[in-house]
């Protein structure tokens, strides 16, 4: 079984017109985001914001 | 992507690190199907969109404590060191974070108050796709809205994508409008022609595409994927959307025209059914190159709900004829014959089903494919039974 979403992460319902941001790809010195997307299960919303004051490994990718 | 978790496991013991993906794919539940094969256990998001403008995957960021890009494709050797054991000195930055984020001119914030409205409109729509339940996405109503905006902006091929996007999302959806599957692949066409070199846009088609074009098989995994989750008692994800075959074909380096094969129906002596049985809707996906084209040729049939016909599976397959009364000069196939087997346990079922083919033809060939289908049927309970004929042809258009 898959381990649950972390606490921190910021779990809305799944909320029609949710804000959603996007921007070009980012270069070293400049912030990722803002973004705020649904996980790929569908179970929560994450706001990449509320990680603010942690270090963040983040893994862009496709399963093909 | 198994290097990066493996070696997370250990790092997000020692240090105070968050993992995170984000998946540049169309079908959500197959990121999670992986994710869960895979032993992934921090949260992915998921961008159909290709929000993030991600040109190709994978992609990896070292983000600081104020969310700031640290580090592009870092180098597992050294990550440790770089920036889980370094002093990046952020205490400050952590605080001004609310100001980088709204002081970026590049960044696009849908609901902007002082946008424009069309745009603002625009960002809503996306949203409502995202975040909708999948039985709840407005498709009918926001699919107009991204036409318009593409239609405004001849030169926006990311608008483009992204209505290709929607359109296949409603292709998959029980909404789905006969050529909308036709529409997403010419929007995804028409982007990546305008610009060659966004990857996520040219694997969003090479994943129907033909074998000739695929840089590797997209989801030949997921079969194996199953079975292992389903023999470790783990959950697994309800896969909703078919798999098409071309999405879990292999590459192939060349392409090989079928030779001969015995057509079932050659005197066109049985009976037909001239719609009332079955709906038949192709379509046809180029390979994204510029040698002589090749094409995926995909024909779904779905019995005609409204008179309740289904499939009977109690005795042969559903069996499609490419190519009927000879190909155009310059065309081949590399098969004309295909069969269909259920996939259903039941003796009935109502499923749509897919007939796929590959397709040769000469740079700028424009025609049609013309085929059928024969198949075994009922209508309601106590209905007919009968096995019929379904003539149909799919219009081909090659670029020059």
């Amino acid at each position: 079984m898959r381990a649950s979403l972390p606490g921190h992460v910021f779990v809305l319902a799944l909320l029609a017109g949710a804000p959603l941001v996007a921007r070009e790809t980012p270069r070293v010195g400049e912030p990722f985001g803002p973004l705020v997307l649904p996980t790929v299960d569908g179970t929560a919303v994450v706001d990449l914001a509320d990680f603010r004051g942690r270090r963040v490994l983040l893994i862009e990718f496709a399963s093909w | 992507m198994p290097v990066w978790h493996e070696l997370s496991k250990s790092w997000r013991e020692q240090h105070d690190l968050v993992v995170l993906g984000i998946a540049q794919e169309q079908h959500p539940e197959r990121c999670d199907l992986f994710a869960r094969w895979q032993g992934f256990d921090w949260p992915i998001l998921w961008d159909p969109f290709n929000l993030t403008e991600a040109r190709a995957v994978p992609n990896v960021y070292v983000l600081d404590e104020a969310g700031i890009v640290r580090s592009v494709r870092p180098s597992t050797s050294t990550f440790e060191a770089d920036f889980l054991l370094a002093d990046l000195g952020v205490a400050a930055a952590a605080q001004t974070s609310r100001t980088l984020r709204t002081g970026q001119p590049r960044l696009v914030e849908c609901a902007d108050p002082a946008g424009d409205p069309q745009e603002t409109a625009m960002w809503d729509a996306l949203s409502s796709l995202v975040f909708a339940n999948v039985d709840a996405r407005p498709l009918d109503d926001v699919i107009p809205v991204l036409r318009a905006w593409a239609q405004a902006r001849p030169d926006d091929a990311r608008a483009r994508f992204r209505l290709g996007v929607a359109l296949r999302m409603r292709y998959d959806s029980a909404s789905g409008r006969s050529g909308d599957f036709q529409a997403a692949l010419d929007a995804w066409s028409a982007a990546l022609a305008a610009r060659p070199n966004e990857y996520i846009w040219r694997r969003r088609i090479q994943q129907y595409g033909p074998a000739l074009d695929k840089p590797y098989p997209f989801y030949d995994w997921v079969e194996q994927a199953l079975a292992d989750l389903a023999e470790r008692g783990d959950v697994v994800p309800d896969l909703s959307i078919d798999l098409t075959e071309a999405e879990r074909a292999l590459p192939r380096r060349g392409f090989t025209a079928v030779g001969e094969e015995l057509e079932p129906d050659p005197d066109g002596a049985l009976l037909r059914d001239d719609g009332d049985w079955l709906q038949v809707e192709g379509a046809v996906a180029f390979q994204t190159g510029r040698d002589e084209p090749t094409a995926r040729v995909h024909v779904a049939f779905r019995p005609v709900p409204d008179r309740g016909v289904h499939w009977n599976n109690e005795v042969q397959p559903l069996v499609v004829w490419f190519g009927v009364g000879g190909l155009p000069e310059g065309w081949s196939l590399d098969r004309r014959l295909v069969q269909v087997a259920t996939r259903s346990d039941s003796p009935v079922s109502t499923e749509t089903r897919r007939a796929e083919v590959e397709l040769r033809l000469p740079p700028g060939a424009r025609g049609e494919l013309r085929g059928y289908a024969l198949f075994y049927a009922c209508e309601d309970a106590e209905g007919l039974c009968t096995y019929l004929r379904r003539d149909f042809s799919v219009a081909v258009s090659a670029s020059q």
